[in-house]
């Protein structure tokens, strides 16, 4: 929050401090009523989980999944202190990302100890817990449905981050003209890129592996052992979302601004032909 | 640079040719291999593999930690490892191995 108050003058991706029935996602495709419809949700999901051991076991499943994914990005983080020959010269950053590493792999483990093998241990589901345990993967996959370039292996919705990463590129940081923080923007988001190939690629590899993780659970539907939901996002689906929602964005800036008449674009990056 | 091999029983999967003294966890991940890293430190398991085959060279034996959890999870076979403990010395065969 310091950093980005001294750097920004104000918050771009952090935020206050939130309730225990708040989405963790903080880039989400949402509305308000979708928004208030998950927060009534998660409400009685720990309501039920408080009294019932196979719906508090399955949660870490869940735990676990959004774990697994957040491992694969959390090794690369850490590779770069990991292999320092001077950990006491290494830059503090590379530090924390190690030993955030090293957290998440206890998250990871208890997650997987309690949601997959104490599972095991309790009486069979009724119906209606299976249900509510298969509700939960079903709503961990479409928290992970998106995925983007912005932070790879973060699944974040792309369009809810346009107005912060035009933000990021006004500010004194990068210090763009709004001409070009648009183009950027537009090469970054509504182009295929090697960005956007490489987080598909890791959007795609966590999928893989959350098939696997379930696989071996009796209460999953096959629907939810297959992913799905999750499994229905494609590279093409990805981009038309982002033009649209660059195209809506754009056009909202045009509508906020004084009308520039300035020139092209100054910017131009390798290989464009304008 | 020496490069080992890591075949696998599941012959769907292609052998992957890695350097000598490469961290299985760094190059092999569901996309290459069947197998799952969980958290890449050697306390969950997810990784846990047995090796059926050691061809030229030798894998360095569990540290004292990897013991230990193999000693829980896979009791009595010599033969399993954790893969993300692995600094590849040897050519290996390997397959996962589940602890539950």
């Amino acid at each position: 929050e310091e950093f980005e108050a001294e750097v920004f003058g104000e918050r771009l991706f952090t935020y206050p401090m939130r309730g225990p029935f708040c989405e963790t996602m903080i880039y989400r495709d949402t509305n308000a009523f979708k928004a208030w419809w998950k927060k009534l949700q998660i409400k009685y999901y720990s309501v039920l989980s408080s009294d019932n051991a196979f719906i508090a076991c399955q949660y870490f499943t869940v735990r676990g999944l959004r774990t697994l994914n957040g491992k694969i990005v959390q090794h690369q983080l850490a590779q770069y202190y990991m292999k320092h020959p001077n950990k006491e010269a290494a830059p503090i950053p590379s530090a924390i990302s190690y030993y955030h590493f090293m957290d998440e792999s206890f998250h990871f483990n208890s997650s997987t100890i309690i949601g997959l093998d104490v599972i095991n241990s309790l009486k069979e589901p009724t119906m209606f817990e299976r249900m509510i345990a298969n509700m939960t993967i079903a709503g961990c996959q479409r928290d992970h449905y998106n995925f983007s370039s912005v932070l790879r292996g973060i699944f974040w919705h792309e369009p809810a981050l346009l107005r912060t990463v035009y933000k990021l590129l006004r500010s004194p940081v990068f210090s763009m003209s709004h001409p070009d923080a648009m183009y950027m923007m537009q090469q970054c988001f509504t182009k295929e890129n090697e960005g956007v190939h490489m987080s598909f690629d890791t959007h795609q590899t966590a999928l893989k592996s959350y098939r696997e993780y379930v696989s071996d659970l009796n209460y999953v539907t096959k629907a939810n052992r297959e992913m799905r939901i999750m499994g229905t996002q494609t590279l093409s689906k990805h981009m038309a979302a982002n033009r649209r929602a660059f195209a809506r964005f754009e056009k909202k800036q045009m509508d906020l601004l004084p009308i520039i008449t300035g020139p092209k674009p100054r910017l131009q990056l390798e290989g464009d032909l304008g | 640079m020496d490069n080992h091999s890591v075949f696998f029983t599941d012959e769907s999967f292609k052998a992957v040719s890695l350097p000598k003294g490469a961290n299985l966890s760094e190059h092999l991940s569901v996309n290459n291999s069947p197998l799952l890293f969980g958290c890449r430190t050697g306390i969950c398991g997810t990784c846990m593999i047995e090796v059926s085959e050691e061809l030229n060279g030798k894998l360095d034996a569990p540290a004292s930690d990897e013991r230990e959890l193999l000693s829980l999870m896979a009791p009595g076979n010599p033969r399993a490892r954790l893969a993300c403990q692995i600094r590849l010395s040897a050519d290996i065969r390997v397959k996962p191995l589940s602890w539950k």
